[in-house]
């Protein structure tokens, strides 16, 4: 499990239209090694810094595009946005196949690593 | 237990706003954030010099380093130089993500050391520009073989110091490069008219040539090689290749030193590449995850 506290969320209520990004480096794992190998053999993230999503919230799921390790796939999935005066609370929980996003698994650490990554996205946004 | 490796669980919490733009999605690239350079180089030694890196926190350390025979010591013979090896074994710990401390033993005249390494600055870029990872590293070094020279000597005798300064910078995914100024200080020289402190610049280089293989080099210059004793030490250079697979990291060289603790094959080196002073070498490093 890794985690990001520093991602940028934009919601626009007139239109529904719904972007996330963040920086491949800003997860923290656990163990050191693995956030190397993340970076290093994985996400490569000094080639792709960022994964982005760009779409639109609409009737309780985000649509739009996501994009991860250079490759972007159309992704529809449930999500949750509530919104209040001066706040919207963005809640999504979705799995993607690593290997849809053109990130090879070596078949020696095929058992250790899952095939689909779980992300779990909680973002807490103020109105400008 | 490492199935979880890729799930990445984010939790954004930093964000901007909901309201009318142009475009919406600009606003990403008003964001200035800091990105830390990772993994400049795959290990804590790139040959025979510490590089800027440290294992992490909670991650124990194990070294363990050969040097064979020479290419001018009846190599064949000697089955390659592999009956006549050296060896070093190193145990560290990461106290925190920038401490090191670990304690390593040489056959090489039996050398027994403590050293000490810590982060004290790290290449970034975004909202924070730094251009260079700093690293200071220091070694105390303790000679337990016999001296043969039928003088009686006082323990200090035996002590030797290297203290270094590490400047690594990652150029891109491919090329990183350290600049290693260094002092080496040994309590005992052969007169008084030698120095006891020597001045030495490691340059060296890694370049990847796969995710999880690089080419290596590195080179030593050094402020004095010659002593009164008539000994004429020779500039340390080595070549190699990293290969690292999950917690290992193998690294496989051709060196012209053969001493494995710092003041011995950066100031008191005498084998010369021209005649053959070639040594086949390799470091494997493994690490344990011991607090997470």
């Amino acid at each position: 499990m890794a985690i990001s506290n520093s991602a940028t969320a934009v919601y626009d209520v007139q239109d529904g239209k719904l972007g996330v990004q963040v920086l491949m480096t800003s997860f923290e794992f656990k163990r050191a090694l693995m956030q190397e190998h993340f970076n290093e053999n994985y996400a490569e993230s000094e080639v792709y810094p960022k994964a982005v999503f760009k779409g639109k919230f609409e009737a309780g799921r985000a649509i739009g595009a996501l994009t991860i390790h250079g490759v972007t796939k159309d992704v529809d999935v449930p999500a949750k946005l509530d919104l209040s005066k001066e706040t919207a609370h963005l809640v999504a929980e979705f799995a993607v196949t690593i290997e849809e996003y053109g990130i090879a698994i070596p078949s020696a650490v095929a058992n250790k690593i899952d095939k689909q990554a779980k992300i779990l996205v909680d973002c807490k946004l103020v109105a400008k | 237990m490492m199935r979880s490796f890729v799930f990445a669980f984010l939790i954004f919490s930093a964000v901007q706003a909901f309201g009318q733009e142009d475009d919406l999605f600009d606003l990403f690239d008003d964001v200035e954030e800091v990105q830390l350079t990772y993994a400049t180089f795959k290990g804590t030694q790139l040959i025979n010099s510490a590089t800027n890196e440290t294992p992490g926190e909670g991650v124990l350390q194990y070294v363990i380093a050969h040097r064979f025979g020479s290419f001018n010591d009846d190599y064949l013979y000697n089955f390659f130089g592999l009956d006549n090896a050296q060896i070093r074994m190193q145990l560290d710990y990461g106290m925190t993500d920038k401490l090191n401390v670990g304690i390593g033993r040489s056959s090489f005249l039996k050398v027994a050391d403590g050293f000490i390494k810590y982060k004290l600055l790290q290449q970034q870029t975004g909202a924070k520009n730094v251009p260079v990872s700093l690293t200071l590293n220091s070694s105390i070094n303790y000679r337990n073989a016999r001296y043969t020279d039928g003088v009686q000597h006082y323990t200090s005798d035996r002590i030797s110091y290297l203290h270094q300064a590490i400047i690594a910078r990652k150029w891109n995914r491919k090329l990183s490069t350290l600049v290693s100024p260094s002092i080496v200080h040994f309590n005992l020289v052969p007169t008084a008219q030698d120095p006891n402190t020597t001045a030495h610049l490691t340059l060296g280089g890694r370049y990847k040539i796969t995710n999880r293989m690089a080419l290596t080099g590195e080179g030593t210059l050094m402020s004095n090689r010659e002593f009164s004793s008539g000994e004429r030490y020779t500039t340390p250079f080595a070549l190699g290749v990293d290969i690292e697979t999950g917690g290992h990291v193998f690294q496989l060289h051709i060196s012209n030193t053969r001493a494995l603790n710092g003041p011995f094959w950066m100031a008191r080196n005498p084998y010369s590449a021209s005649n053959g002073g070639l040594f086949l070498g390799f470091n494997i490093s493994r690490v344990f995850t011991v607090k997470e």
